[in-house]
């Protein structure tokens, strides 16, 4: 499942998603509603890693950057349509779920961002959790939370998900960046069966 | 599984009058138990369990593979409806056919069987002990369920007091769950330790280790396994082995042990003696890339390697079995005279430890990057002060590895 299905997917399920919009065509970029600093990604079926191939864009400030950004993204090859976020400042975490064969579904909460696998400060459970899990989670982490109220919800609402797609076999929400008012999700990888 | 722990008559199948067979080990080692002890060999007066007239509690298997399916179904036929298969030579050498096989036998029989490759099991309550360890530890009130059943004659060896032990062989018949599930209701066990390489019924696992109120600690090998190399996602390559069981345990209140030294002294709430005193520290690791882990027990080599890659060292390991004698020692060392070597030895029914201690102290003189785990106490501490003596570097446990 690509990034912007993926989205509508965890939205659809009662996540909060940043604040975007696709386009497909260099004139809708007037018709974007979203407040600057913007990030651009390119939609592609191809590229599974965006930011190696340079499909990844931060810090557009106005309009004319964007057109500029549009036309370097659209370049590139598999190129299907551009998604527009909103810029978020904040804590990074990935929380994830990750099907086993000997545990079944497994859920994970860590330091997220783009080199989480050098930091490496992640702890699993097996699902289901509880609240009581939810919270034992976020203590086992080096980092300290700031929001852990809105993190043990995204655990549980995770832990619901998962209950009812049985078929997911990993889902990488990475980062997820929160701050004292909420947590939003601003990129997410679904791998189905 | 009271039956396993508490039989009235106990049949050997593969009985031998010599002491260094198998068969003959078990029944040397049976002579303890209180029960009756009705030993089956073609020749000899019972040639099949059916050639007994009376009821039969517990079979202990020690044929060879080839013979092992075959023997199970007599032991149906018998109603026998517990059994030990100690036989090897199935799933561990790739023979996943004959696994299968005897899964299907006992399920026709409603036979709950361990192993095989079991290595047996101990109740001190009645003095049972079915193992191949050169000592029976005094009782106690710990019990140990293992997926290496070699660990047991290292520990077996220290001076720990233990209800049962249990080993679960390959895990083809009764798994962590059927056992633990037992021991929580069993009155002599007051502490329960697990050595873990791997748990196939996950959630069945974690509902029976919820329902134990007495004290679990585990000790999980594998821990340098890494995750899935080409995983797209990050929780995918995240998501080690290790990572995966350390949640788990969290969630089930087990203690997660580095060591089994650890474990042991959290579950007897006592320190082990460090022996020889000051001497201890003088084990030194002076090799650094990388290391052939020769090893008479699968459970103690796979905990070494992960000790030894924690600090870098890639390791292979060598196992030469249970049944390994000085000759087998002399024979692979032979074929490694210019590598970085870890021996590592546990006392077992057939190992000759004055002659391995021997041919260690002769191959120093070939080959100078050599350290020696002799891990145990009473049958080791001989041997250990000989290979001092000689400048070798040595251990009786396996803590010493560890970073």
């Amino acid at each position: 499942m690509l990034e912007k299905e993926a989205e509508d997917f965890l939205e659809k399920n009662k996540f909060n998603i940043v604040n975007r919009s696709f386009i497909k065509n260099k004139s809708q970029l007037d018709k974007v509603n979203l407040s600057f600093p913007w990030v651009m990604k390119v939609y592609s079926k191809s590229i599974i890693h965006k930011n190696k191939h340079g499909g990844i864009i931060q810090d557009i400030n106005s309009i004319e950057n964007a057109q500029r950004s549009y036309t370097k993204l659209s370049r590139l090859r598999g190129f299907n349509g551009i998604i527009i976020q909103e810029t978020l400042r904040g804590q990074e975490l990935i929380l994830g779920l990750k099907n086993t064969k000997d545990f079944g579904l497994t859920i994970l909460l860590g330091a997220g961002g783009t080199n989480v696998e050098k930091i490496k400060d992640v702890t699993f459970r097996v699902l289901p959790i509880s609240k009581h899990d939810a919270i034992s989670m976020i203590n086992d982490l080096k980092i300290k939370i700031i929001n852990k109220s809105a993190i043990i919800k995204n655990l549980i609402k995770l832990n619901k998900l998962a209950k009812h797609h049985q078929d997911i076999q990993e889902l990488d929400i990475n980062p997820i960046i929160i701050n004292k008012q909420s947590a939003t999700i601003v990129d997410v990888r679904i791998i189905k069966s | 599984m009271k039956s396993f722990f508490n039989p009235k008559t106990i049949a050997v199948i593969g009985a031998s009058t010599n002491p260094n067979k198998v068969g003959g080990i078990l029944m040397n080692k049976l002579k303890s138990f209180s029960g009756d002890v009705i030993p089956i060999n073609p020749k000899l007066e019972y040639k099949t369990v059916l050639d007994f007239n009376k009821s039969i509690d517990l079979a202990i298997i020690a044929v060879p593979a080839k013979f092992v399916p075959n023997t199970l179904e007599q032991c149906g036929k018998k109603k026998i409806r517990s059994v030990i298969i100690i036989s090897s030579g199935f799933s561990e050498v790739g023979n996943t056919k004959a696994s299968k096989q005897i899964q299907a036998i006992a399920k026709k029989h409603k036979i709950n069987f361990l192993g095989p490759n079991c290595f047996g099991i101990t109740n001190s309550s009645n003095n049972l002990d079915t193992t191949f360890s050169k000592q029976t530890p005094k009782k106690g009130s710990i019990s140990f369920i293992s997926q290496s059943g070699a660990l047991w004659s290292y520990i077996a060896d220290l001076n720990f007091g233990f209800a049962k032990f249990i080993s679960l062989g390959n895990p083809v018949g009764l798994g962590f769950t059927d056992v633990l599930d037992y021991l929580r209701r069993d009155r002599k066990t007051k502490s329960i330790i697990l050595y873990i390489e791997k748990i196939s019924n996950g959630k069945e696992f974690i509902k029976a280790a919820k329902k134990c109120k007495k004290p679990i600690y585990a000790i999980k090998a594998g821990k340098t396994s890494e995750g899935i190399k080409a995983a797209i996602s990050h929780t995918g390559s995240l998501a080690t082995d290790y990572e995966i069981y350390r949640g788990m345990f969290k969630q089930t209140n087990i203690i997660l042990c580095e060591t089994i030294e650890e474990a042991l002294e959290k579950a007897s709430k006592k320190k082990m003696k460090p022996r020889g005193g000051k001497k201890q520290g003088k084990f030194r690791i002076d090799f650094k890339k990388d290391a052939k882990i020769i090893t008479n027990a699968g459970g103690a080599g796979a905990l070494a390697s992960d000790y030894l890659n924690e600090r870098n060292i890639k390791t292979k390991m060598i196992d030469i079995l249970g049944t390994a004698t000085s000759y087998e020692y002399k024979k692979e060392l032979n074929k490694h005279k210019k590598d970085n070597i870890l021996i590592i030895v546990t006392p077992q029914s057939m190992t000759d430890i004055d002659e391995i201690t021997r041919v260690i102290i002769d191959f120093k003189k070939q080959n100078k990057k050599l350290i020696v785990c002799l891990l145990g106490s009473k049958s080791m501490q001989p041997s250990i002060s000989l290979l001092r003596k000689n400048k070798i570097s040595v251990t009786n446990n396996l803590r010493p590895l560890k970073k």
